[in-house]
Parts: C-alpha cells; structure tokens; sequence
C-alpha cells in the first residue's frame, strides 16, 4: 500500500523483473492484504461494538459513582460529592461527571477543562444513554437502601470519525510494520527458491558467454526447483555430449577435407605431369623421326656411297630402337599401373640376368665412351623371376646411368648377396641427384630435367617402370647420391624368396657355357610385312640362328611341316590367316607340338595375349619387335629344352 | 491543572447551592432523613436486630417523630418495614435500634446514655457536647446546615460498626480510626 518503506529498501533488491522481487512483490501484497482484510474486519466489529462497549463503560463507571456518592447525597455532603466526582479525573474519556438532586436539579458536578458544565436541571432520562454529537450522555439513578437519592450523570466522548482515524493510524504502523517484517523474513527465507535460479541463470548466462558446456549448478534437493535444477544439469550433459560428438566430427571432417585436398593437390600434380609427359611423348616421338627421314632421303639419292649408306641405315636402326623402347616402356608402365602386367617366371642365372640388361645400354654406353665395370659374386646364384622384366628393370638402371654421366665416365654394376636377399647395385659418377629430387624421383613422369642435354630426352618413366616391376617381384629399388654433380647409385633390392636354394652348383655349372655360344636353333618368322619379316631374320640370323622366312600363315604350315623349326615367329595380322589360327592350326600338326610359337601383335592389349595364349602361342611380343628379346627369349627356350628338365614353357 | 479543578468544583458548588436549598423542610426533616439513612451506614450485632421490624425510638423532639411517621412506611430498613416510636422516658426504649435523643433531653444526657449501658443501640443526640457524653452521633449545625459527628469508639463499644461511607462524610470522627 505504501510504497515509501519499500523504495527505501531498493537498493538492497534485484532488478524488478527478477524472481526474487516477484517473490518480494508476492510477500508483501500478500502481506498487506491480509493484514488490510484483519484491520477492516476489526475495525468493522469495533465500531459495531464501540457504543455497547462505551454505554457499559460507562454504566459502570456511573455505577462506581452512584455508590460512592450516595453518602455524600445522602447526608448532603456536596463537599465529598464533588471529592467522589473529581475522581473521574482519571478516566480521560469522561468530560463531566455530576450528580442531580431527586427533584433533577445540579447539586455538584466535575468538569474537565474546557469542557461544556452541565445544564442545571437533568437534561436526559433519569436512566440510559443519549449520543450527542461526538458526545454520549448517560445517566444512572443513586439508590441507597433502596431509596433514590438523586441521579449520576456522565458527559464522554463518543466521536467515531476520531476512532476510526485512530485506528487507521494504528493499522497503518501495524501494517508498515508487519511489511517490514514481511520484508526482511522473505528476503530470508525466498533464498530457498531464488538460490537455485541464480545458480542455474548464473550458469547459463556463462555457458552462454564461454561456450563451456561443462559448467554445472549444483545441487539442490528433491523439490519441483531441485528437479528443475537437475534437467537443467542433465540438458548441458546432453548439450556436452552432442557438442564433443559434433566437435568430433568436425575435426574428422576438417581431416577428411585435408586428406581430399592432399588427394586433389596429387591429382592435381599427376595431371600436371601428364600434361608434360604428354608433351615429352611428342617430343621424343618426333625426335627421331628427322634423323629418320633425313637418313631415308639419304638412301634415295642415287648417287650415295656405300658408307652415306651405312650410316644411314645405322641412323635408322638407332632410331627406331630408340622409338620402341620408348613405347616398350610406357606399354609396360600402363600395365603396372593397370594391374595388368603378369609375370612369366623362370629360372635365370644373376650373370644371364646382367649380360641381358647391359646389352640393350650397350650402344649408349659405347657412344659416350663410359667405362663399365660388372663385379659380380664368384658363385653361381639363380633367381626366380621374370628374367625379361628383371633385365629390362636393370638395364633402365644402366641406360640412366649412361645418359646422367657426362662422356667417359665410369658405370659399375655389382651385386652382392645380403641378410634379406640380393643387391644389385647400379653406380655412376655422373651428375647425380638433387635431394629435392629424391622424394618424387620413382613415381611416373618424373624427370631430372633442366640439367640435362635434351637431346638425352627420356619420358621419365624409366624408374617408375623399374619400382613397378620390383614391386611385382616383391623387391624394392632405393637411390642415393652425395649431390649434384657426386653421381649416383641406385640399389635394387631382390627378397630372398627369389633365390632359387640349393640351385648355385646346377646354375654355377650352367654358367660355364658361355650366354652367347648357348645352343643355335632353326627359326622361322612369318610377316606379311617383308621388311619386317626380312630385317627380323637377319638380325636373328646374326644370333648365330638359322633362319627361314614366310609371309602368310599357310606358308608358314607349310615351311613349318617341311622344314620342323624349333621356333616360329608369327605376325598376327596376316591376310590369308589370322596368327592365331595359324598358331592352332600348327598346335594340331604333330611336329607342331613341341615349337616355340611366339606372337607378333601392334597392341600389348592383356585380351591379345590371353587370345594369344588360347591358341597356342609359348609368348607374345608387341611390335615394333626387339630383337634382342627374342633372341633371349629363344636362347631361354633351348636352354631349357636342352636342359636336364626337360622343356620349359617361356613367355613375354 | 489542580487549580483550574479547583476552581471548576468551587464554582460548581457555589452554582448548585440553591437548588439544595430548596429541598430542605427545616432542621427536622433533615434530621429525621438522616436518622433513618444511618441503619444503611452502621451494623448491628445480628441478635440486635429482631426479625419483625426495625425501630427508631424518639426521645422528645415531636417534629422529628412526625416527619419520621411520614416518611418511614415507604422505606424498609435493613429488609424490614421500619417504625418509629415516641419516648416519654428513657426507660420505654424497649428493642429499639435507633435512640435520638432531642435537644430537651441535652441536660439528662448522661443518665439517658447511662440507661442504655452497652445494650447494641445506636444513640444519636444534636447536642454541643453529645460525644463527650457517650453518644456515637451527634448532629452539629454548620453554616446553618445539618452535619453530624461521629464516635467510634462509643460504636464499638455497645458492639455497632460504622462503615467508612458515613464516617467520609462526617464532620469529625472521634475514635481509633479518626481521621479528623
């Protein structure tokens, strides 16, 4: 009701929309109801009972008179009368107090100061009350032994405006006062409510500042706001949990995204190295093709000398060489990658292995006048591996060597045989390697470029061809290098599942027959293309092999029943009969059972050799074909069929 | 304060003495009024008091036996009807509760008061030596009104008690509790 005593205590109060000044707001309107229904409800009965009580008051007090005057009346003391009457004095409601003679007349009275006297004659009934104004009058008769001596008569106060502001002066300090109690007693005791909500707000304000889920109020009992306080606690331990578990997948997503953009960076690198690679293949396609032409034009002229001649046909052939390792490489280095590429595998001696792989670096090897030095083990060691791959892996090894080594430098090959198995190592004291180099130095298209003469050229996909085709055998190939211009060593590591135990005294005794004086065979090559077919037989023929030469595939039976070579070399694609045919056919004619029959396609396609395979063919090869190959190929077959083991089935 | 009472009861007493005045019938009635208003204010010893009627003998004065037979049928005192009875001699008190000796009888005051010896009668004389005698009231003439005194020990000594009420209004009190 009256806010004076509570704006005093605002500074002691919350915000006004707080719970705790809800509470406080609730206490004292409480409060101050209630006391306002008592106050209203007692002042009610009061007044009702306000006459009644003062009219018995008074009776008595007039009573107490009548007594005590009745002597002095009775004796007509006026003296002692006025004595008895003065004693109401005392009673501060009472104005005036007289006693009236038996005839009504004034014979004394008490008035208090300023008060009206009394009107000389009895100016009411002689018994009962009069309200007057804001005065009552009563008056009782004195009776002494039973005889009536006069009457008592008594002015007071009656004024019920002046009670009622009374009491509303009373009821307002009641009020003030119990609100003030009110007050003080519920900022006491409303803790036990607010204390629970300032804890869980204070905790929620800071989980919402500092994002700190871990936060937690405490506890506080088993009522409707402890039970509020818990699922408030249980939410944040669900909002913990969910925010670990969405941390947690952020960091792994943020990882994924970094795995991916690693990915996209290799993808983009890969592409960037084929756009060069392609731009490489060009280049070393066209190359050769100007000494080519130029050496064809050569041989045009008429007038041209025998040695014009040579030459040129020396620069073709170089060049063609040139051209089909090339695309040797990049065929077997697509299979690697493909998955596609199966090895044959065979029992080859370590030193066959290496006269193999030096031979084809040879030409480069002699044209810039570098040493080689092979310093192989004294014993004897066999291997188990595909002999081509292995000796194509090396001699990259080799060709690299040569072309990274600036003229008449010194190449050394060595092996030796180690705790896991056999090294071979490669070293040259060449230009060497750049550490920056190192880490990309086998994957595909990688080329140690800008140091070296062009005109070297090279796909850069010789080394991932050598990792790839170690992989398949379950080696390993590692480079090393003290620096540019410290040359190099490459380091090709073979498991020992590879060697063939126990076999170094068979492979030692084999090795005594020289590689080159092996056994000579009858050979014939079938191509409808004769140049190919003709220049095929000579370089064979020059293996110290005899050689015959055909053009379709029933020249071929027919040559092949009359003259029973030991190999036939077939071209795939001829008009009469398809190479496989003739390979089935043949495969049917009795004499054709045992010959080494090898495929001559222009796709090194995994269906051509399976359809290869299906008809009858021992191997297969992809034009442009490298002699050398087939010449290790054959020397491989008559080995094995002049062997103790009887025949062996060899394969490309 | 007190002197603002006083002066208010001063005036009040000097404002209401006429009105009293005009109740008063002469020196008799006063007397008789207050003759029968004593048995209110004195009590006597309970066989004293016999069961019939409750008497006030008269010695003399013929006005106050008149007004007494006036006034008397209308009252009962102490719950009996009251009577009054004229006196020629002392020796015709018989069992009377009230003695009042008129002013005729002042001279033989001694041998009446004698008479009565320690018989429980409340002896009242108008006499200007009337305790002195051996009355218990004696009535007095003031400022030309009737006032009385009072001996207690001459109460109390014939067995009567006289109550504080009669003895504050008094005139003088003789006695133990006098109290001027």
């Amino acid at each position: 009701m009256d806010e004076t005593p509570v704006s005093s205590f605002a500074r002691f109060l919350p915000a006004p929309n707080s719970v705790r000044a809800k509470l406080i707001r609730i206490v004292l309107s409480t409060t101050a109801i209630a006391l306002i229904v008592a106050a209203i409800a007692l002042l009610t009965y009061d007044l009702s009972n306000y006459r009644q009580s003062v009219v018995s008051g008074l009776s008595a007090e007039a009573g107490i008179l009548a007594l005590s005057t009745a002597p002095a009346v009775a004796f007509d003391d006026r003296a002692v009368a006025l004595r008895d009457l003065s004693a109401m004095q005392a009673r501060a409601a009472i104005r005036v107090a007289a006693v009236y003679g038996t005839g009504g007349k004034l014979y004394a009275f008490y008035a208090r100061p300023g008060q009206r006297p009394p009107p000389d004659t009895l100016p009411v009934p002689r018994t009962g009350a009069q309200t007057r104004g804001n005065q009552i009058e009563y008056a009782q008769p004195i009776i002494n032994n039973g005889e009536m001596l006069g009457t008592i008569y008594l002015r007071a106060t009656y004024d019920i405006g002046a009670r009622v502001r009374a009491y509303l002066g009373i009821f307002t300090l009641v009020i003030l006062l119990g609100m003030t109690v009110a007050l003080v007693s519920s900022m006491a005791l409303q803790k036990v409510i607010t204390e629970p909500l300032d804890a869980m707000a204070k905790v929620a304000h800071q989980v919402i500042d500092r994002r700190d889920y871990s936060l937690r109020a405490g506890s506080f009992g088993r009522d409707e706001i402890g039970m509020v306080v818990a699922a408030f606690n249980n939410m944040l331990d669900e909002v913990e949990n969910r925010e670990k578990a969405l941390q947690a997948t952020n960091s792994a997503l943020s990882a994924e995204i970094g795995v991916r953009e690693s990915a996209e960076a290799a993808l983009r690198e890969a592409d960037r190295r084929k756009d060069e690679f392609l731009a490489t293949l060009a280049h070393e396609l066209r190359n050769p093709l100007a000494p080519i032409r130029h050496a064809v034009k050569i041989l045009e002229v008429p007038g041209a000398t025998d040695q014009q001649r040579d030459w040129s046909r020396e620069v073709i052939a170089r060049q063609v060489q040139r051209m089909a390792l090339l695309l040797d490489d990049l065929l077997d280095v697509s299979r690697i990658t493909r998955g596609r590429l199966e090895l044959r595998k065979d029992y080859v001696s370590l030193q066959a292995l290496v006269a193999a792989a030096i031979e084809p670096a040879r030409p480069l090897i002699e044209a810039k006048h570098h040493t080689l030095e092979v310093a192989l083990p004294s014993e004897s060691i066999e291997l188990e591996v595909d002999p081509l791959r292995m000796s194509q892996a090396l001699s990259n090894l080799l060709t690299n060597a040569a072309k990274y080594t600036d003229a008449g430098g010194t190449i050394r090959v060595s092996a030796a045989l180690e705790a896991e198995g056999l090294a071979i190592r490669v070293q040259d004291n060449g230009i060497g390697l750049s550490a920056a180099a190192m880490p990309s130095l086998f994957e595909m298209f990688s080329q140690v470029d800008s140091v070296i003469d062009r005109a070297e050229g090279g796909l850069g996909i010789g080394l991932a061809l050598v990792k790839g085709l170690l992989a398949l055998h379950g080696g390993t190939v590692a480079a090393s290098s003290g620096g540019v211009g410290r040359g190099s060593e490459f380091v090709i590591r073979l498991p020992r599942s590879t060697l063939v135990p126990g076999s170094l005294e068979k492979v030692a005794e084999a090795a005594t027959r020289p590689a080159a004086s092996g056994p000579r065979g009858k050979v014939l090559v079938v191509d409808d293309n004769r140049d190919a077919a003709e220049t095929l037989a000579l370089v064979l023929g020059m293996f110290g092999h005899e050689l015959l030469v055909g053009h379709t595939g029933r020249e071929a039976i027919e040559l092949g029943s009359r003259e029973r070579p030991d190999a036939i070399i077939l071209d795939i694609g001829m008009p009469d009969m398809t190479g496989y045919e003739t390979a089935r056919r043949i495969r049917r004619e009795a004499w054709g059972r045992k010959t080494f029959l090898l495929a001559i396609t222009g796709w090194g396609q995994e269906d051509d050799k399976e359809a290869a395979r299906a008809a009858g063919f021992d191997g297969h090869l992809t034009k442009p074909v490298d002699p050398d190959q087939v010449e290790l190929l054959l020397t491989n077959f008559l080995n094995a069929r002049s062997g103790p083991d009887g025949s062996v089935g060899l394969a490309g | 304060m007190k002197g603002i009472l006083v002066g208010a009861l001063c005036a009040a007493v000097f404002a209401c003495c006429p009105a009293f005045a005009a109740d008063l019938h002469g020196e008799e009635e006063v007397e008789a009024a207050f003759l029968y208003r004593f048995a209110g204010y004195v009590e006597w010893p309970a066989e004293a008091v016999p069961s019939q009627e409750f008497t006030i003998a008269v010695l003399g004065d013929d006005n106050v036996v008149q007004e007494l037979q006036r006034i008397l049928p209308q009252h009962q005192l102490k719950n009996r009807p009251a009577q009054v009875r004229r006196l020629r001699r002392i020796e015709d008190l018989g069992d009377s509760q009230i003695l009042f000796v008129g002013p005729q009888f002042n001279d033989e005051l001694k041998s009446v008061i004698a008479h009565i010896a320690n018989r429980p009668v409340l002896v009242v004389t108008s006499s200007d030596h009337g305790l002195e005698e051996g009355s218990c009231v004696n009535f007095l003439f003031i400022d030309r009104r009737v006032r009385f005194e009072v001996s207690t020990t001459a109460a109390e000594h014939v067995g009567l008690r006289v109550s504080a009420e009669l003895l504050s209004v008094a005139v003088r009190v003789q006695g133990d509790k006098s109290h001027g």
